[in-house]
């Protein structure tokens, strides 16, 4: 079954006054529990074509349907509430909230969305990314790789179907990205969820089920 | 809800030092405004207070345009004697004449009364600055204002001779120096009605009726009662009484008003922009929160808690700040060398009132940068443009 499927998207914005299509014209489907890597050159669309996905932006032209509902249709409103239940996002710069202990960064998003049990929830989430004895840390006394976890722990507190990755790796040590794609593979086995990770390297893109190519905003394989 | 505020309350705590401003401009707005509006307050009630307790009744009843006095007063009296909820009533006469004592003479005003009834109305007779008071049957004393004493040179005890614009010259003692803090200061000579009446020429006449009724804040409908039971036109209330005064003191209502506004203008712009500058620094924080799911307006609502959290902290410190700075000026007054001690006065309103000021004050600074805020692209934001 197509959980995500994505139907001739452009996107073009302006860069002062040159025009530029990041997007041209895309088509991709991907599977329910898939692992997609997603790979390509600077400036391929490989992120914007991402942000798309997780309706952070709103393509010039095209659809995009999660789990058979066409998100374009929907307003600004319906977006964030579709973010918070059904997407999580890891970025390449961790993005925690400064303010929070770890603890509190996974515990927002569940408040938010009113789960009872958050208090336990969190506490367990941190404790599945191996962060058990680091809930009251703050991001700042966390290592990269710590932080990213926090992030993943973040991303996994409203169950989402589809998890977002824009380069989880891009800013840890070799040791650290492959803990964290072991953790990915983990989630995505035990848990089902859809994976899709934007990523420079060809040994972490190795390790999803399969990868998509993307050159000047189309998909090239 | 919970989790905005949880938020709001998160950062304000990691944002202590940039915050504490805020919470400063606020405490000290609200403090001026407690402050500046009790003192304001406190002299206009001390003003009203002082006219109240010298120079007029809750009503009074003056002659009919182009009479100089109020005619059948005898009459009146017991007519006033009857009107349910007339409590006293106290007549008084004007005239005018001249004061010497030794070789120094000055112009005066005379205000005769009648000690018993007056003493029930006002407070008058017991404004003593020195010397002692006016007895009801004391027909040779008088009681001088203190800045008649002062021109003359004279004390309570001397001798004086008073010329009626009559003509008629008579010598009375001086029992007592009064000083109200009031106009009847300059140069007034208090004295006894009967005889002021015997020595003007004058029967069962009075220049003024002052009235005191059982509720004050009934001498609209006193004042039309009284005006058809006396067969009189000319009656004021206490109200119109100290309009005059009421009115100049608008002037300085206005100008508190003024610094009132100015200061809080000035504390709005400081609030609002610190809070901008601080979203403006937290743009990747706005970014990530509207990722994880946060609506626009639950970005706004971050905001705006925030600055309702501080501003209920700063009008917190601003009360009590405002309280004590009121009472202290309450025990320690100014001291106006001509109306005496001029003092503030503390009253709940003040809180409540400036409470509200100030927190209106703090929506409206946070409005521009709470909507700039939920209004943040996302996609910039995050990567911190």
């Amino acid at each position: 079954m197509e959980l995500i499927e994505v139907k001739d998207i452009r996107k073009t914005y302006m860069l002062g006054k040159v025009k530029v299509n990041a997007l041209n014209g895309i088509y991709a489907s991907i599977k329910k529990s898939e692992f997609v890597a997603i790979m390509g050159p600077s400036g391929s669309g490989k992120t914007t074509f991402l942000n798309h996905v997780g309706m952070l932006d709103v393509p010039t032209s095209g659809e995009i349907f999660l789990d058979g509902k066409d998100v374009t249709k929907m307003n600004g409103d319906e977006r964030a509430e579709y973010r918070l239940k059904h997407l999580g996002f890891i970025f390449q710069f961790f993005n925690l909230f400064n303010e929070l202990t770890a603890l509190e960064n996974v515990r927002f998003p569940m408040m938010l969305n009113k789960q009872p049990d958050y208090k336990e929830r969190s506490r367990k989430l941190l404790e599945l990314v191996g962060l058990g004895d680091r809930l009251n840390h703050l991001p700042s006394e966390l290592s990269g790789g710590q932080q990213q976890r926090v992030t993943i722990a973040r991303a996994l507190a409203n169950n989402p179907g589809i998890l977002l990755a824009d380069e989880p790796t891009g800013n840890l040590d070799t040791k650290s990205s492959k803990e964290i794609i072991e953790l990915f593979r983990k989630l995505n086995l035990e848990n089902g969820q859809t994976i899709l990770m934007v990523t420079h390297s060809q040994e972490i893109g190795a390790m999803a089920d399969r990868i998509i190519y993307f050159r000047d905003g189309m998909i090239e394989k | 809800m919970s989790a905005l505020l949880f938020y709001a309350k998160k950062d304000i705590e990691a944002n202590k030092k940039t915050f504490l401003f805020i919470i400063l401009a606020i405490s000290l707005v609200n403090a001026n405004i407690i402050i500046l509006n009790g003192t304001m307050d406190g002299m206009v009630n001390e003003f009203v207070d002082r006219t109240m307790e010298s120079t007029s009744g809750h009503l009074n009843v003056y002659p009919e345009v182009n009479d100089r006095y109020i005619e059948g007063l005898g009459i009146k009296e017991q007519k006033l004697n009857k009107i349910d909820g007339v409590v006293v009533f106290s007549p008084r006469l004007a005239a005018s004449g001249s004061l010497s004592y030794k070789d120094i003479s000055k112009p005066i005003k005379i205000m005769a009364l009648d000690p018993l009834k007056e003493n029930r109305v006002t407070l008058i007779l017991s404004k003593i600055d020195s010397g002692e008071t006016l007895n009801s049957d004391d027909r040779t004393g008088i009681l001088i204002s203190y800045k008649l004493a002062d021109e003359l040179k004279a004390k309570a005890g001397d001798d004086v001779n008073l010329l009626f614009e009559k003509g008629t010259l008579k010598v009375y003692r001086i029992r007592g120096i009064i000083r109200t803090g009031m106009e009847v200061d300059k140069n007034t000579v208090i004295m006894n009605f009967e005889e002021a009446s015997e020595q003007l020429g004058i029967n069962n006449m009075a220049s003024m009726i002052l009235i005191k009724i059982k509720d004050k804040t009934m001498a609209d409908y006193y004042k039309d009662k009284i005006s058809m039971e006396l067969e009189v036109s000319n009656i004021k209330t206490w109200k119109q009484e100290i309009e005059a005064f009421v009115s100049s003191m608008d002037t300085f209502k206005e100008i508190t008003a003024t610094i009132n506004i100015i200061g809080l203008f000035a504390a709005a712009v400081l609030v609002g922009v610190i809070l901008y500058i601080n979203i403006n620094h937290k743009k990747r924080q706005i970014g990530i929160m509207k990722a994880i799911g946060l609506k626009d307006s639950q970005v706004f609502s971050v905001y705006f808690f925030e600055a309702i959290l501080l501003g209920v902290i700063g009008i917190l410190i601003g009360s009590i700040i405002g309280y004590f700075g009121t009472k202290y000026l309450e025990a320690h007054p100014f001291i106006d060398p001509v109306t005496g001690p001029m003092g503030a006065r503390f009253g709940m309103y003040l809180l409540y009132d400036s409470s509200i000021v100030v927190i209106l004050t703090v929506i409206l600074a946070v409005m521009y940068p709470a909507i700039f805020a939920g209004r943040i692209n996302i996609i910039k934001a995050i990567w911190g443009e």
